[in-house]
This record gives C-alpha cells, sequence and structure tokens, in this order.
C-alpha cells in the first residue's frame, strides 16, 4: 500500500502524510506520498493548500476497481474526517530548482532507486564469488601520479598555525588502486570495494569530482578473469533497469545477453581513424593528437553493436599495467565500451617492483615539466610489491556511468542525487 | 570588451565573442578518455543569425566574453515587425526585430522583459520566467477526474494554447513557464 500504517489507528483508519500536490476541488486534495500520488476526499481538507506538508486519518473510501478507472490510473481514494497542516511551504516547492521538483517530477527518485539495486546486485555478484569487501583510506599521503588526474588537498587541524593557515594534511585518493593492492600481498587474494573517489576539475556529462567506483582484484588470476566478472556485473545490474537485457540510450540498443567484443587499439583507430598509420606510434610520439584523435573519432563509435572491451593500449598509458612480454609497445589493459561511453579501466597488474619505480619517476619528471604539482611516490607500495605481490587482474568500473547508462540517461549527473555543477 | 573567460570556467548560457559575433553557449562537455588528456567541447549558438557551431578546446585555452548589456525595459507596443520597448529608468526606448521571438504569446502588454543589447543594439529579448495568464478556452474538467498525468489543450489570453492538467477550467488563472511553455500550476484569480 502506498501509505504509512501505523499500529496505533483503529481498525480501518489509515494515517496518511505527504504532501499536497494541488486541491482540485475545494474539498479534494491530491497528495504525493513516497512516489505515489493519492486522492484524498472530505469537507476537512478544504483548508489544505498545495505545497503544504500534511497528515491526515482517513478510511479508504472506495477501490479504484469500483470506478473503472484505467489501470495506469488506479489508485483507491480516501475520505479524511481529520487534517492537520505541519507545514505551510515559505517558498514554492514545485517551483524549477526546488528540491521537491527536483526528485518528485523529473524521475530521479526512480533513478536513485535503481543505484540502490545496481549497488546491492554488484555486492550480491562479489559474495557469490567469495570476495572480501574492503574499506581502505580515502585521505592519503601519495595521491595517484598519473599526469592527466588532478587531486584534491586535505587541511588539517582548522586551527590556524602561525602562518595564519590550517596545515595541509594530505590528498583525497584518486583511486583505491595502491591500497587493495597492498591487500593482495597481505594474502587477501579477492577484494572488491565500493569506492567514492575524487578529481579536482573533472565536471561533464560523464565526470563528477566525486564518484563511485566499483573496484575488485583477483590473485592468481588474469585480464580475462576480470574482462568476465565485468559482463557479469553488467548483466546483473542491467537485469535491475527499466529494459533487462537491454541498454537503451538515445535511438540506440544494445544487448548484454551475448558474449562482449573484443578490439584492439589499433583494430578500432584502422576502422574509425584509418589514417592514423600507427596510433601506438603516435600515442608515444605526440599524445595530445592521439587523444584527440580518440576523442573525436574512436570513442564516439565504440559499442554500439555489442558492448566492446578496447585491448592493447599503448605502453605509454600502460600506468599500472603490465607490458606484453611479445610486443612491449602494448600492454595488458582494457576498457570497457557501451554506446560509446568507457565504463571500466582493467589492468593485468604490473608486479616487478623496480619497473614500478621507474614508472612513477617518469611521471613525476613529466608532472615537473609540466608545471604540476608532484606527489611523493608511495614507498609502502613499493615496498609491499618488494615483499612480492602475486600475479594479479583488477578492474575499476564507473558505478554512476554503468547506472547512466541503465537507466537510458546521458548524463551520470541523472543518476547522482546533488551532483557538482560547473563553476 | 568582454572579460576573458577560461574554457574550464565556461558554463552553458555564458556569451562569447567569435570574430565579432556574439554567441551564446548552448552545451558544454568535458571529456577526458582514460588516463588521457582532458578537452572541452562547446557547442555554440550565434545570438544573431542562430547557426551553430562546434569547437573543441585543450584545457587551459581562454575565450572572450561578448560585449553584452541585458537591460530591463518594459514592453509597450508592437509597430509592424518592430516591438518597442521602454527603459523606465531613462526613458530611453529600443526597437527590437520581431524575429527575435519565436513564441510572442507569452508576451503580454506592459511585460518587464530583459531586453539585450551587443555593443548597444537590441539582439533579443528575455521574457518573465513566468506569466500568469486566463484560460479563454477549454473543454470542462470533471469532478473526480484528478489523475495530473492526464492533459488537455488550453487556449489563454494572448492566443497560445498550453497543455494543462484536465481539471483546469474555463476562467481559471494559470502559472506558464516561459522557457519551456508548460504549465506550472494554477493561481488564485486576482479579478
Amino acid at each position: 500500500m502506498p501509505v504509512e500504517w501505523i499500529d496505533a489507528q483503529p481498525e480501518g483508519h489509515w494515517l496518511l502524510c505527504g504532501r499536497v500536490l494541488d486541491r482540485p476541488f475545494p474539498e479534494t486534495v491530491l497528495l504525493a506520498e513516497g512516489g505515489h500520488r493519492i486522492q484524498v476526499n472530505g469537507a476537512c481538507t478544504a483548508s489544505l493548500a498545495p505545497g503544504d506538508l500534511v497528515r491526515l486519518r482517513a478510511v479508504v473510501d472506495h477501490d479504484p476497481a469500483d470506478l473503472f478507472l484505467p489501470v495506469d490510473r488506479a489508485f483507491p481514494v480516501y475520505l479524511a474526517f481529520e487534517a492537520q497542516s505541519l507545514h505551510r511551504p515559505t517558498r514554492s516547492p514545485f517551483a524549477r530548482g526546488s528540491e521537491t521538483f527536483r526528485f518528485g517530477h523529473d524521475g530521479v527518485r526512480n533513478r536513485l532507486a535503481l543505484r540502490h539495486h545496481a549497488s546491492d546486485r554488484v555486492r550480491a555478484y562479489f559474495r557469490a564469488q567469495r570476495f572480501l569487501e574492503v574499506e581502505t583510506p580515502a585521505i592519503v599521503t601519495c595521491p595517484g601520479l598519473d599526469v592527466h588526474l588532478s587531486a584534491f588537498g586535505v587541511l588539517g587541524h582548522m586551527h590556524p598555525t602561525p602562518s595564519g593557515l590550517p596545515t595541509p594534511y594530505g590528498f583525497l585518493i584518486t583511486s583505491p588502486e595502491l591500497h587493495m593492492k597492498r591487500l593482495l600481498v597481505g594474502g587477501v587474494n579477492h577484494c572488491f570495494q565500493l569506492a567514492r573517489c575524487f578529481r579536482a576539475g573533472e565536471v561533464g556529462r560523464r565526470h563528477q569530482p566525486e564518484f563511485t567506483m566499483v573496484e575488485w582484484y583477483r590473485a592468481w588470476a588474469g585480464l580475462d578473469d576480470v574482462l568476465a566478472d565485468t559482463e557479469h556485473l553488467v548483466r546483473a545490474v542491467a537485469e535491475a533497469g527499466p529494459t533487462p537485457g537491454l541498454i537503451r540510450l538515445g535511438d540506440n540498443e544494445i544487448s548484454v545477453e551475448e558474449e562482449f567484443a573484443q578490439m584492439t587499439v589499433r583494430e578500432a583507430f584502422a576502422r574509425w581513424a584509418p589514417d592514423v598509420a600507427d596510433p601506438i606510434a603516435l600515442a608515444a610520439f605526440d599524445e595530445h593528437e592521439y587523444f584527440r584523435r580518440f576523442s573525436q573519432d574512436v570513442e564516439p563509435g565504440l559499442g554500439f553493436d555489442r558492448p566492446t572491451f578496447l585491448t592493447h593500449f599503448p605502453s605509454v598509458h600502460a600506468s599500472l599495467a603490465r607490458r606484453f612480454d611479445d610486443d612491449p609497445s602494448v600492454c595488458l589493459r582494457a576498457e570497457l565500451y557501451i554506446a560509446g561511453v568507457e565504463l571500466c579501466n582493467a589492468f593485468d597488474e604490473l608486479t616487478d617492483p623496480g619497473e614500478q619505480r621507474a614508472r612513477f619517476e617518469e611521471d613525476q619528471q613529466r608532472r615537473a615539466e609540466m608545471g604540476l604539482p608532484v606527489y611523493p611516490i608511495d614507498e609502502d607500495f613499493l615496498a609491499a610489491l618488494e615483499e612480492g605481490m602475486p600475479p594479479a587482474a583488477g578492474n575499476a568500473l564507473g558505478l554512476d556511468r554503468l547506472v547512466a547508462l541503465v537507466a537510458g540517461r546521458e548524463s551520470i549527473n541523472d543518476v547522482i542525487a546533488f551532483p557538482h555543477r560547473r563553476g | 570588451m568582454g572579460q576573458v573567460i577560461d574554457i574550464n570556467e565556461l558554463r552553458r548560457g555564458n556569451k562569447i565573442d567569435m570574430d565579432g559575433e556574439p554567441y551564446q553557449v548552448v552545451s558544454v562537455d568535458f571529456r577526458k578518455p582514460g588516463k588521457g588528456t582532458p578537452s572541452t567541447s562547446v557547442k555554440m549558438k550565434s545570438m544573431i543569425s542562430g547557426n551553430v557551431l562546434e569547437r573543441t578546446y585543450k584545457s587551459g585555452e581562454k575565450l572572450s566574453g561578448a560585449d553584452i548589456e541585458e537591460r530591463e525595459m518594459q514592453y509597450l507596443y508592437a509597430e509592424g515587425d518592430q516591438l518597442v520597448f521602454m527603459d523606465n529608468g531613462t526613458y530611453e526606448q529600443a526597437h527590437v526585430d520581431a524575429k527575435h521571438f519565436e513564441e510572442r504569446g507569452f508576451l503580454l502588454d506592459n511585460a518587464i522583459c530583459q531586453v539585450l543589447l551587443h555593443n548597444g543594439t537590441p539582439i533579443g529579448v528575455t521574457l518573465p520566467t513566468w506569466v500568469e495568464m486566463e484560460v479563454i478556452e477549454t473543454e470542462p474538467g470533471f469532478k473526480g477526474d484528478t489523475a495530473n498525468n492526464v492533459l488537455k489543450a488550453a487556449k489563454c489570453t494572448t492566443g497560445v494554447i498550453v497543455q494543462v492538467p484536465i481539471f483546469i477550467n474555463q476562467g481559471d488563472m494559470i502559472r506558464i513557464d516561459t522557457r519551456t511553455g508548460e504549465y506550472a500550476e494554477r493561481v488564485a484569480k486576482t479579478r
């Protein structure tokens, strides 16, 4: 039933609580209650005004079946004999820009429910696979060194120091990667978390400065294993959506039921940017041009026939992924695309402490050249690699993007209760 | 001259100068492939010709804001294809070409509007967000027929037709959002 039932009510009586949407007739109000719309009649409702938060004592007057109303308009009609307005708004809750408007009229509430079901299904999948759900620090001293990520700084005690400013304390994580890999070294072989990650300066249809990452690692496993996990997760979340088994974005419909496709970066450029003779060489030689062509020509074509894993990325963008032994110009990294939307980034993890240190130092040097803050190298992480990290694969999947796709929305802002805005 | 806008600060609705023509930003799309460099593609519409342009910028690029003045003026009357507005402070008048209006049905006599001037020349008018008008013609509503998502057409004072909930009757005053042309709510009658 769309109403809250209080035991103390005499039998047959209902306590209706909600907001008055409209008063179409002097003794009739339309009430919004928990996403439902109900009609209440009764002389006592005459003093209520649209927008009021109200409490009504009522009985079911008639059942929709008695009225022969079409199903989509069927709701019981109540007869109220006592009405109380708890709050009369001093500003309109129905104006655009109001929270009531946003959650009540734009379908945001339904999409927040979809989010809830999505994280439920993600957890259910990993529990069934015997993963441990973990939590790792959100405030760190060494945020990722990736040259194209920018971390938020965190201030310590707000008591001013002699300089008049609070002391810097650390940074918010851009990804929980390094800590989760340390868990692998410690013998936690299968772990996952739904981590809030923070990246400064990223606001757009598919970017938010804080967002939720589903991140997981499998020790003694390879890239294919985490890509298989990804397929299961996407299917499980799509089942909770309005079009089970299907992702519908604009005019595109993509089934997630069949096996996902795979395509290498070279193959993708050959198909959508054939004038680029060697994308792997281009990435090393002119990174900006590579990403320009990638964003403009390749990405908008990916994942429309069926979900597609892009593989064999240039090693200059290997980050923390292993390079192929037989072709070190490319690495064991994969991204999933559905309808041109990048959903995840998977690595066959680099476990060699020497190579990892060299890559960190190179990133530091590039950051210095670009005039970016140079964060320290995470020595605890490197020490863990020296102790020995088992061969492993991991993946990081943007939950907001997946939920937005399943909801058929272009922008992740539509599935976030309070998104950050530009400017 | 307008001020300089950093591409990272650019928002929808900003007005920028492209080769001396004022453009309004329609959408700003921040893009960033995994482990890649960010770029921002901007869709903008000429405030004069209505032409749409799309450009992609790297982070850190700068655009120049258009010299647009928005002045509060009252609508007086129509004179051929020109609509005459007056600044109630200075009594200065501005003639605005009617082609700048897609929908004149929401422009009420004496309405206080925002007139846009580019380097002093009127190029557009922003209507008040909310207008209240009387419904002069619509099918009658039925008591009990209160499902809010069923709409019907209603003709208002200026002749404009708006979709309203089924319980709205002839003679009701309704509030309309001029940005979308949608019914917002029923208001108490003032006359």
